[in-house]
């Protein structure tokens, strides 16, 4: 097994949980925050800059 | 190696600004709160900063560049899949709810989520270990100063500990996260120079390639994940215990790194503060690997092959400076003194609080005031940095590169902290007797395995294995604590604590 697809897979799950996750779970309030205020957006940001480094980078 | 005038210019002004910068923006300090904590008022994207070279220090600029060189682009992993990955569940699910909780320190949560002996165990095994962590970097910054400013190990020594005692004394955490602030972003611009230089002395990226790719030994260096079957990194042993031990303990549970998360304005903050550090750390990885890589295809010949039986660690980085012009020079240079003060500071404040908070004050004076506590702190942070200091000489002639050190010295028992820190956070059904249990088979179980020579990951990977077996057996066995006592220290019970909050 190439442990490249491995570890992209991790951060493609933190992607996922991040989106799935209410939002409840993740501020004190319902407040709507544009996408440069929201932490899950730039959290998800990152998390497939890590995914595309994984998948891309071929030694 | 001679200095030109510009160059010393460049590190005087570091070291003088600096300082009298740490002083002035840590002017105020009053009481014990305002030393560990900043008072609640730092900001995110300050603190952001300020978790990124609290990791990112002397120990991993010079270590790295000797991993780099002796193992290639693989060692990045200890910053993407070790780092990043941990940061984000961190930052949505454990940061939070620490910061909830309203603790100074992790063995304090420790304590009144399990019991006094868990948290007085953890508090001084942090506190030896970061004796340990203080003479790491202490040895990684001797090393630099050696080679490029011609210091004694002693003189580079004495003069990190003088210049981070002064602002760490008078102006705490406050001081710590905003010096840091500004020794990231020289951090940056230092090894973006070193890179850039570097790849230039070697003709290119492609030219690095074909160079290395030709030496003996070298064809997995630029491989970012290493087969199942490789005997230094196999890419399981990275993702079970890097991705999922070290990793997460460090982030979740390191004093050093959690404390300035604990000074934000909000929960809000503190969670931003952690993904602001992930998306920085992004870029850090390769800053600090690819020296090596450039090392290995300029000096190979003066330091040995990547397999040499005569490798001495901490050369590779003060011989790749030494290229750098004049003027660009004297800004590594400081880029380098910002890294060892990052570092240095964060771990002597830490030190510090984790004493006076987990065992000066509930051991010896329960009842002193948070001005006796000031004190006592500042006196602790005098006796660290000089611990520290002395536990350098015996790490200097221990290992054989900074990075090892580090990294052998967490493996021992972040182990046995994760299972206790996440089953304690997770469960109700935890008792404080099998979080004891899981401690002492975790950290046991680690010495063990160490003292076989097992892998410092697998070490890592087991113990905390062990210490959860230990931890859900003995739990099963005795009485958790009633739910008023665990309401605010378990996810998902933090009604009171968000109403007193």
């Amino acid at each position: 097994m190439d442990g490249r697809f491995v570890y992209a897979a991790v951060f493609a799950a933190v992607i996922v949980w991040l989106l799935v996750v209410p939002t409840s779970r993740l501020y004190d309030d319902d407040q709507v925050r544009p996408w440069y205020r929201n932490v899950r957006f730039w959290a998800i940001c990152v998390a497939a800059t890590q995914v595309i480094i994984y998948l891309a980078w071929n030694g | 190696m001679e200095l030109q005038s510009i160059d010393l210019f460049f590190v005087i002004l570091y070291l003088t600004g600096i300082a009298l910068f740490g002083v002035w923006i840590g002017r105020g300090v009053k009481s014990g709160y305002d030393l560990f904590l900043a008072g609640r008022s730092l900001p995110w994207w300050a603190v952001g900063a300020s978790l990124v070279v609290s990791d990112i220090g002397a120990k991993d600029m010079v270590g790295l560049a000797d991993e780099g060189y002796r193992h290639g682009l693989v060692m990045a992993n200890y910053d993407l899949i070790g780092c990043i990955f941990p940061v984000l569940i961190a930052a949505f699910v454990f940061m939070p709810f620490l910061w909830l909780a309203g603790v100074y320190t992790i063995p304090e949560y420790l304590g009144r989520r399990y019991n006094f002996a868990v948290r007085f165990c953890f508090a001084v095994v942090w506190a030896v270990v970061m004796v340990g962590m203080l003479g790491v970097i202490f040895v990684s910054a001797a090393s630099m100063f050696k080679e490029l400013l011609g210091w004694s190990f002693t003189t580079s020594v004495l003069t990190t500990a003088v210049v981070v005692g002064l602002y760490t004394i008078s102006g705490g955490l406050k001081a710590v996260v905003f010096t840091d602030l500004v020794s990231c972003i020289v951090l940056i611009i230092g090894m973006v120079l070193i890179c850039m230089i570097g790849l230039d002395k070697v003709g290119g990226w492609e030219a690095l390639r074909t160079q290395v790719g030709a030496l003996p030994d070298t064809e997995h260096h630029f491989e970012l994940v290493r087969s199942a079957s490789d005997p230094d990194n196999p890419w399981t042993a990275m993702l079970l215990g890097l991705g999922f031990v070290l990793g997460p303990a460090y982030w979740i549970g390191n004093q050093a790194i959690v404390q300035r998360t604990f000074g934000t304005v909000s929960q809000a903050e503190a969670r931003a503060s952690y993904v602001l550090c992930a998306a920085i750390k992004i870029v850090f990885p390769f800053l600090l690997v690819i020296p090596g890589l450039i090392g290995l295809a300029l000096f190979h010949d003066k330091f040995g092959g990547v397999r040499s039986d005569n490798w001495t660690g901490g050369l590779v980085l003060p011989e790749l400076v030494k290229l750098l012009p004049p003027g660009i020079l004297g800004i590594v240079i400081g880029a380098f003194l910002a890294g060892v003060m990052s570092n240095l500071d964060s771990y002597v404040n830490s030190a510090t609080t984790l004493c006076v908070t987990d065992l000066y004050k509930p051991i010896f004076r329960q009842g002193a005031s948070d001005y006796e506590m000031l004190w006592v702190g500042r006196l602790l942070i005098v006796i660290f940095l000089a611990g520290g200091a002395i536990a350098s000489y015996e790490i200097q002639q221990r290992f054989t590169t900074v990075f090892t050190a580090f990294q052998t010295l967490l493996s021992l028992y972040q182990g046995a902290l994760l299972s206790v820190l996440l089953l304690g956070m997770l469960s109700r059904r935890v008792t404080q007797w099998g979080g004891f249990a899981g401690l002492i088979v975790g950290v046991t179980s680690a010495s063990l395995m160490h003292y076989q020579g097992v892998h410092m990951l697998w070490v890592a990977w087991w113990s905390f294995v062990a210490a959860v077996c230990a931890n859900v057996g003995v739990s099963m066995l005795t009485k958790p604590h009633d739910d008023e006592r665990l309401q605010g220290l378990v996810i998902g019970m933090q009604s009171v604590a968000k109403e007193s909050v």
